[in-house]
């Protein structure tokens, strides 16, 4: 090694004048291809110089490839020709390319020849804009400092290829900029690589953010790994939960949620399917609501499970059209019952007085008829037609409450009104020692049709008196209550009682009785239970035989 | 006409009752006719008076279906519970003012109902009854 050139070079790469000891083989070579080919002295530091570079850049391999050589020189030629990779060598005094290797071509398109008859080629490659942006780094240059940059080239044939180049600058004793080494590899790939991620990233970014639906990412632990805005916002603003990167996902839920979160998690950790449903839940404001979660699993080629994506959406709104639809629809049907119910009894009912009449007539006309048995039929004639007349009569008090809600509605004390039905049946109410106890000390009033209310009230209190039991006096207590958004009343009596396990579909029907001793039509619960419901409430009974009813009325206050 | 025949009727209305006891009497005026408002109680009086095979007097049953304490449906039933020599005295008919097809589908469904007659009973129907029997 006695080239002082050498020697500066070695210094200048390396630090130290004695390289160590995994290049002493490949300066062996290099000084004995510099003794060799004294011509070729540049070629050979530039040789050398770049080798270093390109150990220096590139790692252990090329190293191994120029030591394993027995004729260094022809191998580095060799494996210079060979790499993808152009080295090149400026001298910066002359602004002449000196050096060019031939994988210039497979990059640039065009030869090294090129290169060195055009001293300007290796800067036109480079595109205006991307000229501009490397500026900055050939102040460095120009310090005698390395550097590398990333920029576009526009090849012979116009391909625009990206590329980095790595330079290593060399100043003379007085601090000027005489040549350049350099190095330039094709990152067109990578940078594709890169740009579509980084695309696919920003769209990603773009989805996450702009919906209205909440995300999460979590990873196989189910840890945070990322969530968008929308879940951030849900989060806060229903649980309470200020969500973070790294939390974990049960940390996002209370403590009593635990086990149907770990329930879900399990499950789709195992089916490695996309699990979908629908939950309600109370939040921090005590208001109910519902949410709606889907949370597919992300798998790897291998099948293995890498995390999961949650997506949530508030569906409270929806899901409280969906629940009165249904409560409507089947109050409709219901109501469609009932109605194809009182036709038939109607009809029916109708249908019984009328034939009589026929039947009577036919008698009546018949002169074979005694005149005692005429005059039975004239009676039984009466009858039959004050029946017909009843009967249509209640089918048009009954459509008349139907059609009721056109009635002004007022507010109603319950309080007055029972004293109003009792003063009215006074004489009643001391014959048979009724007592009546009232409890309205929770409410006391509706809002309603009163005169319906009063019918309802009085049927229910006549009810009682008329079916009261031999032995005792009748009992009756009514009694108020609120609950939730509804009113509820409740009627209790210690009289006859009703079968219902015999009667409980027949107890509000039309026309329908179960006790024959007692005088009555049979109209009075299913008035009641008329009234009741075009007032927008529900009706409902418990008795037992003996012992006495109970009838709970819900209102809608 | 035969003279032992006996008619039942039963039905919950009076009115009914008296229109066919007059009608039965015009056709055939020798018959013996019962009327019951409380099926209940016919069921007891079949009971008493139709041992098994021992009562020869074809009977004549005009069953009405709407009845307060017992359907007509509820009856057939528990009169079905006799024995067989008793119910084949039998002719039963329902006799209803009901016009309702799904009524009438049903007695003609059941192999002990001979017929099923819309209130009024009239000669012309009586008169085919009789014949039958």
């Amino acid at each position: 090694m006695h080239n002082k050139l050498l020697l500066q070079q070695i210094k200048k790469y390396l630090g130290t004048e004695t390289p160590p000891a995994e290049y002493q083989t490949l300066f062996k070579a290099i000084s004995e291809t510099y003794t060799n080919y004294e011509k070729e002295k540049e070629k050979t530091i530039a040789a050398a110089s770049i080798a270093l570079n390109a150990m220096r850049a590139r790692g252990q391999h090329l190293q191994r490839e120029l030591l394993s050589s027995k004729n260094s020189y022809q191998q580095l030629k060799i494996m210079l020709e060979n790499v993808d990779d152009v080295f090149f060598t400026v001298d910066m005094v002359k602004k002449e390319t000196i050096n060019m290797s031939a994988a210039c071509e497979k990059i640039y398109g065009y030869r090294a020849i090129d290169f060195m008859a055009n001293k300007n080629l290796w800067q036109e490659v480079i595109p205006e804009e991307d000229r501009t942006r490397i500026q900055k780094s050939y102040l460095r240059m120009y310090k005698g400092r390395r550097f590398s940059h990333e920029h576009r080239i526009i090849t012979k044939s116009g391909e625009v290829k990206w590329v980095e180049t790595k330079i290593t600058p060399t100043l003379n004793k007085d601090g000027k900029l005489v040549r350049i080494d350099g190095i330039t590899i094709d990152i067109t790939q990578y940078k594709k690589t890169e740009l579509g991620l980084m695309n696919a990233e920003a769209n990603l970014r773009n989805v996450f953010e702009n919906t209205d639906m909440a995300y999460l990412l979590l990873d196989k632990q189910a840890n945070v790994l990322s969530f968008n805005h929308v879940a951030k916002e849900m989060l806060l603003s229903q649980l309470g939960v200020t969500i973070n990167e790294g939390l974990s996902y049960f940390d996002l839920f209370p403590q009593k949620s635990h086990a149907i979160v770990k329930q879900k998690l399990d499950d789709i950790m195992q089916k490695k399917q996309r699990i979908g449903y629908e939950t309600k839940y109370i939040n921090i404001k005590g208001v109910e609501n519902w949410v709606a979660l889907s949370m597919h699993p992300i798998i790897n080629k291998d099948q293995e499970f890498l995390g999961l994506s949650v997506a949530a959406k508030n569906i409270t709104k929806r899901k409280q059209l969906e629940l009165e639809r249904i409560k409507i629809t089947n109050d409709l049907i219901q109501r469609n019952k009932d109605l194809e119910q009182f036709t038939y009894i109607i009809s029916h009912n109708l249908r019984s007085p009328v034939a009589n009449i026929l039947g009577l007539s036919v008698l009546i006309r018949n002169p074979k008829t005694s005149r005692k048995i005429k005059s039975d039929c004239m009676k039984g004639l009466e009858i039959s037609v004050k029946r017909l007349d009843t009967i249509v009569t209640d089918l048009n008090h009954i459509l008349q409450v139907r059609r009721g809600i056109s009635e002004k509605k007022e507010t109603a004390r319950f309080s007055n009104m029972v004293y109003n039905i009792t003063d009215s049946i006074k004489y009643l109410v001391e014959k048979e020692e009724v007592k009546i106890n009232t409890n309205f000390s929770n409410v006391d009033e509706i809002y309603t049709i009163k005169s319906y209310l009063y019918s309802i009230f009085y049927n229910l209190i006549s009810n009682s008196i008329k079916y009261r039991k031999a032995e005792e006096p009748p009992v009756i207590e009514i009694s108020s209550t609120k609950e939730d958004k509804k009113t509820i009343l409740v009627f209790k009596d210690n009289c006859m009682g009703i079968d219902l396990k015999q009667h409980k579909d027949k107890v509000f029907g039309l026309y329908k009785r179960f006790h024959p001793n007692i005088e009555g039509k049979g109209m009075g619960l299913y008035m009641v239970k008329t009234q009741v419901e075009s007032l927008g409430g529900r009706i409902d009974i418990r008795s037992e035989v003996n012992k006495g009813t109970e009838i709970l009325l819900e209102f809608e206050s | 006409m035969q003279t032992t025949t006996r008619i039942l009727i039963i039905d919950d209305d009076p009115i009914n009752n008296f229109i066919c006891r007059q009608t039965i009497k015009m056709v055939s005026p020798e018959s013996d006719i019962k009327d019951f408002t409380k099926p209940a109680e016919a069921l007891t009086y079949i009971s008493e008076n139709y041992k098994d095979g021992t009562t020869n007097i074809r009977t004549i049953l005009l069953l009405d279906l709407n009845m307060n304490m017992m359907t007509g449906w509820e009856f057939l039933s528990e009169f079905g519970r006799h024995h067989e020599d008793v119910k084949r005295v039998f002719d039963i008919y329902i006799l209803s003012s009901s016009l309702d097809g799904s009524d009438r589908a049903q007695a003609d469904a059941m192999p002990e109902v001979n017929g099923f007659i819309v209130k009024p009973l009239t000669v012309p129907v009586l008169e085919d009854i009789f014949k039958l029997v």
